[in-house]
């Protein structure tokens, strides 16, 4: 799948010209980068500034805020966080594409269950059209882009229909970490290493969408899901794992002891929990890009010391193989063989 | 103008100083006032234009003086 390419010795993004390239040490440009701006030093957001920000817009609404779960290690103890740590009410909310796992789901069904909150699941088929069309046009996008798009428009949505003031993301330091973490989504696609991918679903989204009617009011871009937003009602988006102290290390064993909650067996990278139309997504990156979001995202954490260079690489093993590929693409209704 | 707390996030470019700011913002209560200096020339479009497309607070004066952009921000 992958075609060998050289790697920064520092953290583990291949060289890809012209955004990313390796100096004569092996070293590339974000990390040599990275050394510039880490010399400045700046208060980190302590757990201090996440309790201010929650008790100021405590019990404004039927809900205190809004916990977008996804079943995952992340979200899941987010959700513990708002209820058991912050003492909450919080709105438990789960999208469905359609191509959610069982495991997934599981998680999410013992948490809510457990922690006794009230869950919303938004089921719908709305975004597969687009997926078969990324994949069928050869397109470069990338799948997850366009998805975070529309689960973050429907987010501020649901959030507006109940006036929640907070919508909770479980999102890492590795996907906020000096980011436009509190109006963007998890990626920056302003930053280097996402700008190809970024031109490439704003080109699809611009105009290859056009052929398919029923987005034509689709957001083409997060700036206009969070302008849309401010007109409906205005949420924050925060995640108290940019705030807390603790690591996966920390909550894992206690949403499995608390909640139940078990790691699935079959995701990509390992240990995550992401919906099977990832593994196309992380397909297509390595094919056009040579490196996923994943990458970035570890990169960033080995940078700021929150991961071990060794930790990442091992967990970004490619652990799918055709045979799911198939699957996923016959589940959009395409032809593996034509598109894979 | 008096603030009542001030951020100083010189040597911190954009895009990475937003989300510190936008931090510090949602701790401070309403009608509060928030010096920002910045040294990042960047700073003087892109912080007013996240500010007014994307929140709530309102950016009610800026001043630069020599390399140094201070920008005095409402909590409403």
């Amino acid at each position: 799948m992958t075609e060998e390419r050289k790697i920064c010795k520092r953290c583990i993004m291949p060289e890809s010209k012209p955004d990313i390239i390796l100096n004569d040490d092996g070293i590339c440009n974000l990390c040599l980068e990275h050394d510039n701006i880490i010399k400045v030093q700046y208060q980190k957001p302590l757990e201090s500034d996440l309790i201010k920000i929650l008790n100021k817009n405590k019990s404004k609404a039927r809900y205190d805020c809004m916990v977008m779960c996804s079943g995952g290690k992340d979200s899941t103890s987010a959700l513990y966080y708002m209820k058991k740590r912050y003492k909450l009410n919080p709105l438990a909310f789960t999208f469905d594409h359609g191509f959610e796992t069982d495991e997934a789901m599981a998680n999410i069904n013992n948490a809510v269950e457990i922690l006794n909150v009230d869950f919303l699941l938004y089921k719908s088929s709305y975004m597969k059209e687009m997926f078969a069309k990324i994949v069928s046009s050869h397109s470069k996008a990338v799948i997850c882009h366009p998805c975070s798009i529309w689960y973050m428009d429907l987010a501020f949505d649901v959030a507006a229909r109940y006036e929640i003031p907070i919508i909770v993301a479980g999102w890492t330091k590795g996907q906020s970490t000096k980011q436009e973490i509190m109006s963007k989504c998890g990626c920056n696609i302003h930053a280097v290493e996402f700008k190809s991918m970024a031109e490439n679903t704003k080109e699809f989204l611009n105009n290859e969408l056009k052929e398919l009617p029923k987005y034509k009011d689709f957001p083409h871009s997060m700036e206009e899901v969070l302008t849309r937003a401010k007109k409906r009602f205005k949420s924050t988006v925060i995640s108290p794992h940019w705030f807390l102290p603790y690591g996966p290390e920390d909550y894992i064993p206690l949403i499995q002891k608390e909640l139940k909650w078990k790691m699935p067996l079959f995701s990509y990278p390992e240990g995550s929990t992401n919906c099977s139309l990832n593994f196309l997504s992380v397909y297509y990156s390595m094919k056009y890009y040579g490196y996923t979001h994943y990458h970035v995202e570890a990169s960033k954490m080995i940078r700021e010391g929150y991961l071990l260079r060794e930790e990442a690489l091992s967990q970004l093993k490619f652990n799918f193989n055709e045979k799911t590929l198939q699957e996923i693409t016959a589940k959009l209704g395409l032809e593996p063989e034509d598109n894979l | 103008m008096k603030a009542s707390e001030t951020l100083d996030l010189r040597g911190f470019p954009c895009p990475g100083n937003l989300p510190i700011l936008l931090i510090k913002l949602e701790t401070m209560s309403a009608g509060e006032m928030l010096e920002l200096i910045v040294d990042d020339v960047v700073a003087l479009d892109r912080i007013p234009m996240a500010l007014k497309e994307e929140t709530e607070f309102e950016l009610v004066r800026s001043v630069q003086n020599n390399s140094n952009i201070h920008l005095f921000i409402k909590v409403k």
